[in-house]
């Protein structure tokens, strides 16, 4: 689901009746309490974020509108928190006072509460305004919604007086509204684009988190002032490259450090636009996606400094590959959004340090594809009866001792056309080979393979537990092996 | 890294160390390196950096015109700000100064800067340059700033290239060497870039080891005459100046130097300059003096200011008038605090680039100008307000200056700034100059298609004062419905709880009386005022007095604010019983209150509201009442609410009263407010043929500013106010905050029927 800021104020009327009819197709409304403030902690919790004024909306706004996908806005607002002192706690609020409501004094009280009465109804314009064209949020992405039509009035005039076509403003309880609400979050665009986001924020931190104390303990060591400070830096910016996995299988000449990667996190992040493009510009948004994300796997891999983390080595063979086949062909032409978020997971997993437990970010992706239980004896028929395909297709080769990994790798270089769908569908495949290795040996009769993979246990955890391995695994099971 | 640490030492006021530092450089370092040697020149590359990184951080799309202008400002920024010895002393005052010059959120700014930057601008790829080598945390920084050094360089700008030399001479961000980094300063010179600092390294060989500045200032001059410093650098000399002798020495040189036939405009600047120097020192001294020599040289000053954001004429014709006029209409007569508001125009000018800054000038002048009646002014300003409004197009157009100023009269005349003869005399000022053979307008211009203007726009006032009238009434019926709606909601909520809890037969008739009569008080007042006024003066017998109808409209407030949505407009009544009864800390504020502990508030709302339910199930007194809520709320002292006054029992008065009470008591508990728990008094009495219900109690301004309802209630008793004779003026919004309505005795009182 996308994260979505809804400012309302609930004007007096039923808090939870209108939940209902603004949220109702996205999440149960059954049993949430009948109070404004308990239901804003619920909804947080949900990827919602509810603000209940002008000036707490104004001033997230502000300063937090990246974390968001869409906004709902009702016009008539509340102008700021209660307990609040408006002059000296609300900047945003006095702001627009000042420059659109005639106060010139905040001292003068009377004055001051008329524009605020005045502004509480044209409250939901200015929100949207400032989105708009301080922003440049897309329209498209805030629904107007009011239940108020006394005030339909004046906000007409106050699009007419900014000579600004007026927005569609919808009455809470139209059934419009739930479905509008229900499709823009869960559209598989914005969910891709939130959670790319979500990650590169997650990496960004994680290894800010690591980047500071190695400073300060760089600079403890060798001195603060002088040059010598200097030569403490370049040594905890040495400590600080081997804080990123991806350093430990690259050679020493091609390391990247933590300020790159960061970078790198943050150039990923931008990539999506908030509004979700047409057919051919995603694909072409995706492909170049792809190929950002991929870009350090143009390094040479050091698959022996992998060791015997078999994750690591599946993440790292997706990303390679991804590499190669993106530069030279055709591959990544027509992705989905679960291929992107597939890749997106594979690639931080590879890189960077990361949890046993699912990531926020990773549950967010994950909603992109349908859980599926798995079967030890589907799974391994699954991958016998792909391996086997894989290797009718290229005969020739000595199918009796090459990984399927190479056996991709020659699938894709020697086939003059092979298929787009088996190469993307073979990168999902990777992940179960990688983790689950095997061997394929010609059996006693003549013409027959034997194959024996020692499948991978911790496939089959209980969801439950909410381990990464095992939720990726249930989730991607369906795309690998059957379409 | 050798910025950082003098910034460092200079910021944490380490000045010894500072010093000590610098002399270990010099021992070890090239010549050069004594440029960095005076305190007081890195104080003001300092204070210089922290200028030009606020200008860049404004946010302006005209790249091109900043960066001239910074261009400009970096070079001659030193005038306007110089740190003195003085400053230096009062090391307080400095950080102060810094304090404020410096934005708090430097990474923004720098990330604007670098935007910048990356389209090619020299000085901003020197400014982020700098500021990068002063925010070293990693290798790839110091090599960063290499490089953006480097590119401003190469575009032969001269900071970057003396900056780039320091940066070889050390070795930062690429390997060291003297003939690169030499050779770049050397470049620096040549390009004109801090002459005066090699002229006064060369000075001090000459004069000595210790540093001198009147010895380095005849040097210069010297360097000046004998063609071996080029004599446009000039200007660098007013990096050296602290006293009046010396500043009045440079002004004489350079007046001299300008009577030998040099035209250079940089002499003009100079000269202004010292002059605005010696006005600021004045100052202390000889206040007339220091105002007499400021305005001589505060034109040439200004236009110095902008020399390439508008023609000369017109930035001389608008920005000494702004001068003149703070100094006319100062009201200090300190020289010193209108030198500081000059300096603040400049600033506003700096740091805006825009006309809003100017505008605001303006505004406040005309203001000024109409408050003291002074409409000749008031025109003038208005034009140059409107010039200024209008920089795009460079001329002056008298004509829409016109508009301008009549909008500004005719705001003040709306405003109640102007009452209608004042209005009139300004129409019959610009009739005199009509009449009259000279016109007096500063640019002359058609006085009679002035006056027509005039007079349309009072036809026009006339007009919209009519459409006011409509309007308002109009508004009046919605506000009247609104208020209909919500009267009812009280009674509503009463007959709501009794069918969930109590189930009382009397409780459901009570009730629904009020509703009736209240559904007849409204049609009424909907309809038609006389018959209304004729129905409640008739309306003087009944069970009915003025007791009950209190606890009536206590009954019907409490319950309506102990429902869920109701307690929204009485948070602070929780929180101080919260206090009070040590269920939270006594150091929770009210948002923390609103936002933390909503679960306890609905706890004490739900059990009071039970509570107050079941006291007047069982027929309690006023006092039962009163006791209630001086148990919860506060002490409510009530006085003359006796049975004098009779009406019948949910008829057309007790309903009309019930409404006006409800509105007193609804304010009294929304905005009732007290740390010392003082008591609130509500009281009845008949005084000069009026009945006066009057309500006071203390509040705070932060409750009285809250969101707590429409703020429809003081215009509906004023509407009601209006259609029964009685009088309600809206209440000052204060402390001791009181509110009165008045109802005329005819209306209430047997016998005084007309």
């Amino acid at each position: 689901m996308s994260n979505i800021l809804w400012v309302e104020d609930f004007g007096g009327g039923d808090v939870l009746t209108t939940v209902d009819d603004v949220l109702g197709g996205i999440i149960e409304t059954g049993g949430l309490p009948n109070e404004k403030r308990k239901i804003r902690k619920i909804l947080g919790n949900n990827g919602i974020t509810l603000h209940l004024n002008f000036q707490d909306a104004a001033s997230f706004i502000k300063e937090r509108l990246n974390t968001i996908d869409f906004v709902i806005l009702d016009i008539d607002l509340d102008s700021h928190a209660k307990g609040k002192d408006v002059t000296q706690d609300c900047p945003e609020t006095i702001k627009i006072l000042k420059t659109y409501y005639n106060l010139t004094d905040t001292g003068d009280e009377a004055k001051l509460m008329v524009a605020l009465s005045d502004l509480q109804k044209k409250a939901g314009f200015h929100l949207y305004v400032e989105l708009l064209f301080n922003h440049q949020y897309p329209r498209e992405k805030i629904l107007f919604c009011s239940n108020h039509g006394e005030n339909l009035m004046t906000i007409q005039q106050a699009f007419k007086a900014a000579m600004m076509e007026m927005p569609s403003i919808y009455t809470k309880s139209d059934e419009k509204v739930k479905k509008l609400v229900r499709t823009r979050s869960k559209s598989k665009y914005a969910i891709l684009r939130r959670g790319i986001i979500d990650g590169c924020n997650a990496i960004q931190q994680q290894l800010e988190e690591k980047r500071q104390p190695l400073i300060t303990s760089g600079k403890k060591q060798n001195g603060e002032k002088g040059l010598a400070a200097l030569g403490g830096l370049k040594k905890s910016f040495q400590e600080q490259n081997k804080a990123i996995p991806f350093n430990s299988f690259i050679h020493s000449e091609k390391q990247v450090s933590i300020q790159d990667m960061q970078n790198y996190a943050s150039v990923l992040a931008d990539l999506l636009p908030l509004q979700e493009p047409d057919q051919a510009e995603k694909a072409n948004k995706y492909k170049l996606f792809v190929r950002t994300l991929s870009h350090e796997w143009e390094r040479d891999v050091l698959w022996g400094k992998i060791g015997s983390n078999k994750q690591r080595r599946a993440f790292a063979s997706i990303m390679k590959k991804t590499r190669n086949w993106v530069m030279h062909s055709n591959t990544f032409d027509h992705l989905l959004e679960e291929d992107v978020a597939f890749l997106f997971i594979c690639n931080m997993r590879a890189m960077f340090e990361l949890d046993d437990d699912m990531e926020q970010y990773e549950k967010k992706l994950l909603h992109l594809f349908e859980a599926t239980d798995i079967s030890r004896t589907k799974l391994r028929d699954s991958m016998i009866e792909k391996y086997h395909w894989l290797s009718k297709k290229l005969p020739g080769s000595h199918y009796s001792v090459i990984s399927f990994d190479e056996l991709l790798r020659r699938y894709q270089l020697k086939n003059s056309n092979p298929s787009v769908t088996d190469l993307i569908q073979g990168l999902y495949q990777l992940f179960w080979f990688q983790t689950s290795p095997g061997k394929v040996d010609k059996s006693n009769k003549p013409g027959e393979l034997t194959y024996s993979f020692n499948i991978n246990n911790g496939y089959f955890n209980k969801p439950a537990t909410g381990k990464f391995f095992t939720e990726f695994a249930r989730h991607i099971y369906a795309k690998s092996f059957h379409g | 890294m050798s910025f950082q640490i003098l910034e460092q030492l200079i910021n944490t006021g380490e000045d010894e160390m500072l010093y000590k530092l610098a002399k270990n450089w010099v021992d070890n370092s090239p010549d050069i390196n004594k440029i960095l040697l005076s305190l007081e020149t890195l104080k003001v590359q300092y204070h210089t950096f922290a200028m030009l990184k606020r200008i860049a951080s404004e946010p302006v799309s005209d790249f091109y015109f900043m960066d001239t202008l910074l261009h400009d400002i970096f070079i001659h920024i030193e005038f306007t700000h110089p740190i003195t010895n003085e400053d230096i002393a009062n090391h307080k005052e400095y950080e102060e100064k810094l304090e404020d010059t410096f934005s708090t959120d430097l990474e923004a700014d720098f990330q604007h800067i670098k935007k910048i930057a990356m389209l090619g601008f020299p000085t901003f790829q020197f400014l982020y340059a700098f500021y990068s080598l002063s925010n070293i945390t990693t290798e790839n920084d110091l090599i960063e700033s290499f490089q953006w050094m480097e590119r401003a360089a190469t575009q032969g700008y001269p900071p970057a290239q003396f900056l780039l030399g320091v940066m070889f001479l050390h070795g930062l961000g690429e390997t060291k060497s003297e003939e690169k980094g030499l050779g770049l300063i050397k470049r620096s010179y040549e390009n004109n870039y801090l002459a005066y600092y090699v002229a006064n390294i060369q000075a001090q060989y000459e004069i000595g080891d210790e540093y001198d500045e009147t010895g380095a200032v005849s040097k210069f001059f010297k360097y000046l005459e004998t063609g071996e410093i080029p004599l446009t650098h000039v200007t660098e000399l007013q990096k050296i100046h602290t006293t009046i002798a010396e500043n009045k020495k440079i002004i004489q040189k350079a007046n001299q130097l300008l009577e030998e036939g040099h035209p250079e405009e940089k002499i003009h600047k100079i000269i202004c300059l010292h002059m605005m120097e010696l006005s600021k020192i004045y100052a202390k001294h000889n206040k007339a003096l220091s105002g007499t020599i400021a305005t001589v040289a505060s034109p040439q000053y200004l236009h110095n200011l902008f020399p390439a954001m508008m023609p000369t004429e017109w930035v001389l014709g608008l920005m000494s008038t702004p001068c003149a006029c703070i100094w006319t209409y100062s009201e200090s007569n300190n020289s010193s605090d209108i030198f500081k508001k000059v300096k603040d125009i400049f600033w506003t000018l700096l740091f805006k680039t825009e006309a809003s800054g100017i505008q605001k000038i303006y505004e406040r002048i005309i203001k000024k100008c109409t408050e003291q009646k002074d409409y000749e002014y008031a025109q003038r300003f208005a034009i140059y307000w409107f010039a200024v409004s209008a920089k795009s197009e460079l001329l002056w157009d008298e004509t829409r200056a016109h508009l301008v100023l009549i909008d500004s009269m005719e705001a003040a005349f709306q405003n109640g700034q102007l009452n209608e003869k004042e209005w009139f005399n300004f129409v019959s000022f610009l009739r005199i100059h009509e009449d009259g053979e000279k016109p007096e307008y500063p640019h002359g211009g058609s006085a009679k298609m002035m006056i027509t203007t005039v007079l349309n726009k009072i036809k026009n006032i006339e007009l919209e004062k009519r459409n006011r009238e409509l309007e308002q009434k109009e508004q009046e019926l919605e506000e009247m419905m609104a208020m209909f709606a919500h009267k009812f909601r009280s009674p509503l909520d009463a007959i709501l709880y009794n069918t969930s809890h109590g189930n009382t037969a009397e409780i459901y008739e009570r009730h629904a009386q009020t509703m009736r009569g209240l559904l007849d008080i409204f049609s009424l007042i909907s309809t038609d005022q006389d018959v209304l006024v004729n129905k409640l003066a008739k309306d003087i017998v009944g069970d009915g007095n003025l007791q009950k109808l209190l606890e009536k409209g206590i009954d019907m407030v409490l319950l309506h604010l102990l429902t869920e949505s109701g307690s929204d407009k009485i948070h602070q009544h929780f929180l101080s019983y919260a206090k009070k009864t040590d269920a939270v800390a006594q150091t929770t504020n009210a948002a923390d209150w609103y936002n933390e502990y909503y679960d306890l508030e609905d706890e004490l709302r739900v059990a009071w509201q039970r509570e107050y339910a079941k006291l007047i199930e069982t027929k309690s007194s006023l006092e039962d009442r009163l006791k209630w809520i001086e148990q919860y709320f506060f002490k409510l002292e009530i006085t003359g609410f006796d049975n004098s006054i009779r009406f019948k029992e949910y008829g057309i008065t007790e309903s009309f009263l019930v409404i006006v009470i409800n509105e007193i008591l609804t304010n009294l508990f929304k905005y009732y407010s007290s740390d010392k728990n003082e008591s609130a008094q509500l009281n009845w009495q008949s005084l000069d043929g009026y009945q006066t219900i009057k309500c006071s109690n203390p509040s705070v301004k932060s409750e009285r500013l809250e969101d707590k309802g429409s703020y429809k209630g003081h215009k509906f008793l004023s509407g009601i106010a209006r259609k029964t004779g009685s009088k309600f003026e809206k209440p000052e919004m204060q402390d001791n905050f009181s509110l009165e309505f008045l109802i005329p005795n005819n209306v209430l009182i047997k016998g005084e029927t007309e």
